[in-house]
């Protein structure tokens, strides 16, 4: 019972981020004035800047204004492209939203896949070579650019070795490059706090007992140590899964990936603006669900938790 | 709890505690290093306009693509020119310039802001904590790019953007920390004590709070400093940064990018510049924590 409320409550915060970024989204937009220059010619007459401001809703108040935007939006009624005659935002988005989902789950793939398994190698072999590797590749994943590297990579394994496609989205091949741009910085931040995690639990009592048991010292690391240094990571693959989503903003503009981001970015230069607050609309309202599901699962995850006790 | 992190730590501290030795020539290399390249920055930063060998946009379509000198270009050109004939250091040297602004106005005023709210909300509780931190945590559940995106796409790109936007994403990190730190700092009993000698908050918070958190907001502002650079450079590459044609790291790579396969070097320089000098902020900022606070070893 306990868990349906948190799960209801952390939902309910979800939405509450979510109405912020819809009132802000709002309420930005709204400064600048004349929505209706987007759409008319410069030589329009007055009458008809008038008609097209009352189709808009332009000449009620601003509360009024609002009141009808939240309540287009509770309909899922996103709004047209001022471009392409009409079309709904929702729906251009929906077609991209797939793409993006892929590059992000890849990119988080990539990150947890290498980051794990090569943290606790760092960890159990403090000092050696596997750890200088480790380190190494944690400060320098941390400190490059992944708009550079995603160039640097594009030009060595797609233009020099032809190894895999220089952009787009078509099959397997075109996500490896940018999945790894993508997910390189992730990577560095899981594996230093697996490492770290690792060396903390190795030396504490529990890890000594269970030796002294006896254990296979597979077993220990596996299910003893590995359970409890993996706790930290789980929590920040919530905001990890956040900031891949916005990462791969950057990372579509450089592989030219179909995603929201390379539409956002492309109806920018276009000033279609209903179809940039949609796509920020949609993708913060992303965002909020992942970090809400991860820390429901957090809770399922750790048994201490679980019972309430912290 | 206390005596086994006691037992568990002892070793970590051994390990690095050797006074003498490669140990202590490897720790004056890892600091001096950095701290001679930030001065290299900063200087090459603000001495920008007396020191850049040549206009950073002046265009001389006579000279494109001109290699640096150490891959057989002329001193004229130390680090050759990019596609329309513009020098390449004397752009960095004025991006390095554009960096300094940004940080010098974002890092201090998020720090402020952030501090300020964290010990606000962390001293006073209640209603009044609540209220700002979940704003905080509203903060911190948004990436700050979708904001830069709908800042970018109503105004167009600007200088000014990129520091509201910054200012706006970065001071949410002090006010979390700051604030946990204030809690426990509040139920210890010198805090207890100045508050029966009859203290005001404002005395407290000043003699008492913030020399013990000032330790803290200065690891993560040196620490910020990276993340600054990197996310004005990101925003001007995706073109909702600085305008085109301003000389700015993030520009020159998305200028250098069209030129990519005939020259590397006006790709290649602005990136490592890039590198460079995230690395050394985030460096510095370890060897500040390191000394200063190792509790915060998890940031970062």
């Amino acid at each position: 019972m306990q868990f349906w409320n948190y799960l209801i409550v952390r939902l309910l915060q979800a939405v509450v981020v979510v109405f912020v970024v819809v009132s802000i989204v709002f309420f930005v937009a709204r400064l600048v004035g004349n929505p209706e220059a987007f759409l008319l010619p410069y030589e329009a007459t007055d009458a008809e800047i008038e008609t097209i401001r009352d189709r808009l809703g332009l000449n009620d108040t601003l509360i009024v204004q609002y009141g009808d935007f939240l309540w287009d939006l509770v309909n899922l009624d996103f709004g047209t492209s001022y471009r392409g005659a009409g079309t709904s935002t929702i729906a251009a988005i929906g077609e991209r939203a797939v793409n993006t989902l892929k590059l992000t789950v890849a990119g988080m793939v990539f990150a947890v896949g290498l980051s794990i398994p090569l943290g606790i190698a760092a960890a159990l072999r403090r000092g050696k070579v596997t750890d200088w590797i480790a380190r190494f590749l944690a400060v320098f994943g941390q400190a490059t650019p992944s708009f550079w590297l995603g160039l640097m990579v594009i030009f060595f394994f797609a233009v020099e070795l032809r190894w895999f496609p220089t952009g787009g989205a078509e099959g397997f091949r075109s996500l490896i490059l940018p999945a790894l741009s993508l997910g390189l910085l992730e990577m560095a931040a899981i594996m230093r706090l697996t490492r770290s995690g690792m060396i903390d639990v190795m030396g504490s009592d529990f890890i000594t007992t269970a030796r002294a048991k006896g254990l296979r010292e597979s077993t220990v690391i596996m299910r003893h140590a590995l359970r409890h240094a993996l706790l930290p990571v789980v929590t920040i693959l919530g905001l990890g899964l956040g900031r891949l989503i916005a990462g791969a903003v950057i990372i579509e503009v450089v592989f030219a990936w179909p995603g929201i981001g390379r539409l956002i970015i492309d109806s920018i230069v276009q000033s279609d603006y209903p179809m940039v607050q949609t796509a920020i609309i949609v993708l913060a309202a992303s965002i909020a669900l992942a970090n809400a599901l991860v820390d429901v699962s957090y809770r399922l995850i750790d048994p201490r938790i679980r019972a309430g006790a912290i | 709890m206390t005596e086994r992190s006691q037992v568990v730590a002892a070793p970590l501290d051994a390990e690095f505690a050797g006074p003498r030795g490669p140990i202590r020539w490897r720790r004056w290399l890892g600091l001096s290093v950095p701290l001679a390249i930030a001065l290299v920055f900063v200087l090459a930063g603000a001495l920008a306009d007396v020191l850049a060998p040549h206009d950073p946009n002046f265009v001389n379509l006579g000279a494109r693509l001109e290699p640096p000198v150490f891959d057989g270009g002329t001193w004229a050109h130390p680090l050759g020119t990019d596609d329309v004939g513009r020098d390449i250091l004397s752009r960095l040297m004025h991006g390095a310039r554009l960096s300094l602004i940004v940080v010098g106005i974002v890092v201090p005023g998020s720090a402020l802001f952030g501090t300020l709210v964290g010990m606000t909300s962390g001293w006073k509780g209640g209603a009044t904590g609540q209220i700002l931190m979940r704003i905080v945590d509203i903060q911190l559940a948004l990436p700050g790019i979708l904001f830069a995106l709908l800042l970018g796409s109503i105004f167009g790109p600007s200088l000014r953007n990129v520091i509201i936007i910054l200012l706006v994403w970065t001071w949410s990190g002090y006010a979390r920390l700051v604030r946990a730190e204030v809690l426990s700092l509040r139920e210890r009993d010198f805090t207890t004590a100045s508050r029966a000698l009859g203290a005001g908050g404002w005395w407290i918070m000043r003699k008492h709070l913030f020399p013990n958190v000032v330790n803290t907001v200065v690891i993560i502002m040196t620490l910020e400093v990276a993340i600054v650079i990197q996310v004005e450079a990101a925003l001007s590459f995706l073109g909702v940064g600085v305008p085109a044609g301003t000389a700015s790291w993030g520009r020159m790579i998305t200028e250098g990018r069209e030129v990519m396969i005939v020259a590397w070097w006006p790709i290649w320089l602005p990136g490592l510049a890039l590198l460079i000098i995230s690395l050394t902020g985030n460096l510095m900022g370890d060897w500040l924590r390191d000394r200063l606070d190792p509790r915060l070893r998890h940031l970062h």
